[in-house]
């Protein structure tokens, strides 16, 4: 690493860049952060991992606002993160995982919230995405850094997955 | 292409609801880049140098079974530069120097950061907005609000007294030089004898007789120590002192500690007497009349010799008209004790051993032997008693009246107990008040991953300072409904930690870099071993720890990470599966956090064990000698008025007492400085 100045940034750059990486967050920030809540089924965690990708957007947010979608970048961190941060409860909590802060808690009653909470976490991802996001396959894939087959064959499998899940419920 | 259509809608909906039904507290965009800059300063500071333990998280591999899971510990490294950082910078592999706080438009950027208003060095030129003010000396002393001006508590040991004469037979081992200094006898304390030694050139014969001679040693301290003198003095604006006369209760003449907290002055000492320890606890808020109540803090005691219990009293904090003490309790193993009389009479005889406990045994490695093993049966117990005995706390509440209760101290209730708003509150990574000491109510949670370490009352708010869940030092103001505001600690030239419960926000510091001194990497430094096609390297070196995977057909790297100590994910490095009772060696890439490789912990750890040549101690924790240098402390003043603007100012000396030797009031700063205390008019 280098303390030197590359050529193009001037003041007036940064100004454009900062400038730039608040827009992005202004748009982008609440819509993460539910996305996430939904993908690792906890508000909190959601909230705090979509803060954390953003936080890690902004160290090098040169080259992240050049991707061609740096919310699917965030997405991706966020992800990681949040299932890290799952990793580590899970090692430090012996009882069940969060069970208070389970987003879909609240929609108990509904019969597919509830069946989106047996997804696995790959599966879950590419259903918000898909479903909340409204993001096109290539666009979930070039996130989730996998190809667009893997995501139409996890879709695939977790509507059949909630199908399932659905019809044993009733 | 998705062949169950029928869902779709309502996944939509709900989704879309669900994530509606959210109330997300989100943190604004200039928050995240303060975050990102902290981070930035701290992997600045870092210089590119790390000094990270993969290896030591392999070694958990190796010695799995021993304990934790997968923890790893990692050193927070500090944040060595000073100046702002509020833009993001330029590019993650280039320029730092885009991130000049000079840029216009910073504040656009993100939320402004109040700078603070450093005060000047104290033997510097003082503006008149600081006037500075010696007013006597300092010493060993704590201060406090006091009203409307400040107390001063100082605790003095009188000097160890010699007897007026030695035996013969001790008189005749000293030189006939050294008994010519003193042809009337001995002076009456230890340090004047010291001085006309030293004077004389003399000391170091004296030193190495009473080596030599341990009765004479016995002798010169036989007199018992005279008792800590409490001198108390008031006063209204910082500059006159007023010395209080005391008359403090016999129990608690001489001390085990002091507090001052919300205009009341709290000593208190703990006892051990024949029939169990108790605790003695005066208070006053005149310095006049003292309210005294005597309660027992059992230990417990254990039909075990080598196991024991222990009790202290951690905090006392006024609450309502009484107090409310915070008491441990604990256990511990004298492992020795424990030995068969052979092993111990090697231990004691040797220069020496350690122990490795786990919940099989204990292991005892005596000077270069072997290690002696032995299982808790061996050793007449059920198991680890300390792992079965955490640590307890519970409260002790007296009332006006000297009635004594005891409650169980609420979950998480270890931390700092101060005074705020007429309650007392105990701040942990749970803020939680109590207008009673019994019962407790959690007024605030900090940050996920923050710890507190200190907290004061700042107006009708609570600063409480810590750390970030990244290790930064971090503070925040709490309002009386809970509310939890971050707030920027002030920017010194090196790292620091505010301790304590204080009664006002002033703090004096000792500045430290956690950076690691670089350690001679254990040998063999370096672990390759094959992969399922792969070639996968382990290096440590002093400058850090990396894991290179490389196809063993083509060449071409497939994972590669360097680990510093300050990466979060350092944790993750090494995963347990609980399920299956397996373990992971997992890399990931550092900027998005995706998998990079996965390799199982068994082969991991075979490969170290060949290559340690299954020493497991090795492995352990190398020793870390950091080459000796002259120990000259930087200490520093941080203080606040409200949790937003922090004074601060460069102290030279500020005695032995850090904790409590600062003090501020609206009108006024106080600290000491050498001999003397120093005063900064706030001009309130």
């Amino acid at each position: 690493m280098t303390d030197a100045a590359g050529p193009a940034d001037t003041a007036g750059a940064v100004e454009i860049r900062t400038s730039s990486f608040e827009v992005f967050c202004e748009r982008e920030q609440d819509r993460m952060a539910r996305a996430l809540a939904l993908a690792l089924d906890s508000a909190d965690l959601g909230r705090d991992a979509a803060a954390e990708a953003l936080t890690r957007a902004w160290e090098r947010w040169s080259t992240v606002a050049d991707y061609d979608n740096p919310a699917g970048w965030v997405y991706r961190v966020g992800l990681n993160w949040g299932r890290s941060r799952l990793r580590r409860r899970r090692r430090e909590v012996t009882s069940a995982l969060l069970p208070d802060a389970a987003v879909t808690d609240r929609h108990r009653d509904d019969q597919l919230a509830r069946a989106l909470t047996t997804l696995s976490a790959d599966h879950r991802a590419v259903v918000v995405a898909k479903f909340y996001l409204d993001w096109a396959d290539a666009d979930t894939a070039d996130a989730l850094g996998v190809p667009v087959g893997t995501v139409k064959s996890r879709l695939h499998r977790a509507l059949a997955h909630l199908h399932d899940e659905l019809r044993s419920d009733r | 292409m998705n062949d169950l259509p029928d869902l779709d809608d309502d996944l939509r909906s709900t989704l879309n609801g669900t994530a509606d039904a959210l109330d997300l507290e989100l943190a604004p965009a200039g928050e995240l880049a303060q975050r990102g800059a902290r981070r930035r300063r701290r992997k600045r500071a870092l210089g590119g140098v790390a000094a990270t333990a993969l290896v030591a998280v392999v070694a958990v591999g190796v010695v799995g079974t021993r304990g934790d899971d997968s923890t790893v510990a990692t050193a927070d490294v500090a944040a060595a530069t000073t100046e702002p950082e509020l833009l993001p910078p330029a590019d993650d592999a280039t320029s730092d120097a885009t991130t000049d706080d000079t840029i216009d438009g910073a504040t656009d950027a993100a939320p402004a950061i109040t700078t603070p208003p450093t005060m000047p060095p104290v033997d510097a030129e003082a503006p008149a907005t600081a006037a500075v003010t010696a007013f006597g000396p300092s010493g060993d002393a704590l201060v406090a609000p006091w009203r409307d001006g400040f107390i001063r508590v100082a605790r003095t040991f009188p000097a160890q007294p010699l007897p007026n004469e030695l035996p013969d037979e001790l008189r005749a081992l000293f030189p006939q030089e050294i008994l010519d200094l003193f042809p009337d006898g001995l002076p009456p304390t230890i340090d004047e004898a010291t001085r006309v030694l030293s004077d004389a050139g003399l000391l170091d014969v004296v030193t190495e007789l009473i080596s030599e001679h341990p009765e004479l040693g016995e002798a010169l301290y036989a007199a018992d120590p005279l008792p800590v003198e409490l001198q108390i003095a008031t006063t209204s604006d910082g500059l006159d002192w007023v010395p209080v006369s005391l008359d403090l209760p016999a129990e608690i003449a001489d001390p085990t500690d002091v507090r001052v907290s919300d205009d009341r002055l709290l000593a208190w000492s703990i006892v051990p007497e024949t029939d169990g320890q108790f605790a003695t606890v005066s208070i006053s808020d005149d310095l006049t009349t003292w309210r005294t109540t005597t309660f027992d803090i059992p230990t417990d005691a254990t039909s075990d010799p080598a196991i024991h219990r222990e009790a202290w009293v951690q905090q006392i904090a006024p609450v309502g008209d009484g107090w409310v003490a915070m008491v441990s309790r604990s256990s511990w193993i004298e492992w020795e004790a424990l030995l068969p009389d052979d092993v111990r009479r090697e231990v004691d005889a040797s220069d020496g051993w350690g122990t490795s406990v786990d919940d099989a045994g204990i292991e005892i490695q005596i000077g270069d032997g072997e290690p002696l093993q032995y299982t808790w049966d061996e050793l007449g117990l059920d198991g680890n008693p300390e792992l079965d005995d955490e640590p307890t706390l519970e409260f002790v509440v007296a009332d006006a009246a000297g009635n004594v209760s005891r409650h169980t101290a609420p979950d998480n209730s270890w931390g700092e107990l101060t005074t705020w708003n007429g309650q007392v509150v105990l701040v942990g990574q749970t803020v939680s008040v109590s207008s009673d000491g019994a019962n407790w109510t959690e007024l605030a949670i900090l940050p996920e991953g923050a710890w507190a370490s200190g907290a004061a009352p700042v107006g009708d708010q609570l600063v409480v300072t810590g750390g970030d869940d990244v290790g930064d030092p971090a503070g925040w103001l709490i309002a009386s409904d809970g509310t939890v505001t971050e707030v920027e600690l002030p920017d010194l030239p090196g790292q620091y930690s505010l301790w304590g419960g204080r009664d006002s926000a002033a703090w004096i510091v000792e500045l430290y870099d956690e950076t690691l001194a670089p350690s001679e990497p254990t040998e063999p430094a370096t672990v390759t071993f094959d992969y399922d096609g792969l070639v996968v390297t382990l290096d440590e070196s002093p400058t850090g720890s990396s894991v290179v995977a490389v196809d063993a057909a083509t060449g071409a790297i497939v994972a590669e990470r360097t680990y510093s100590p300050d990466d979060a994910e350092n944790e993750n490095v090494y995963q347990y599966d609980e399920a299956t009772d397996t373990s992971w060696l997992v890399i990931t890439d550092e900027s998005t956090g995706d998998e990079l490789l996965r390799i199982p912990g068994d082969v991991v750890a075979d490969a170290v064990s060949e290559a340690y040549g299954a020493d497991e101690s090795i492995v352990d924790e190398p020793a870390v000698e950091a080459p000796a240098e002259e120990w000259n402390p930087d200490y520093w003043l941080v203080a606040t008025t409200d949790g937003g603007d922090w004074y601060t100012a460069d102290v030279a000396d500020p005695g032995p007492w850090l904790n409590q030797s600062a003090a501020v009031n609206g009108t006024a700063l106080i600290f000491p400085d050498g001999d003397t205390w120093q005063r900064i008019d706030l001009g309130g």
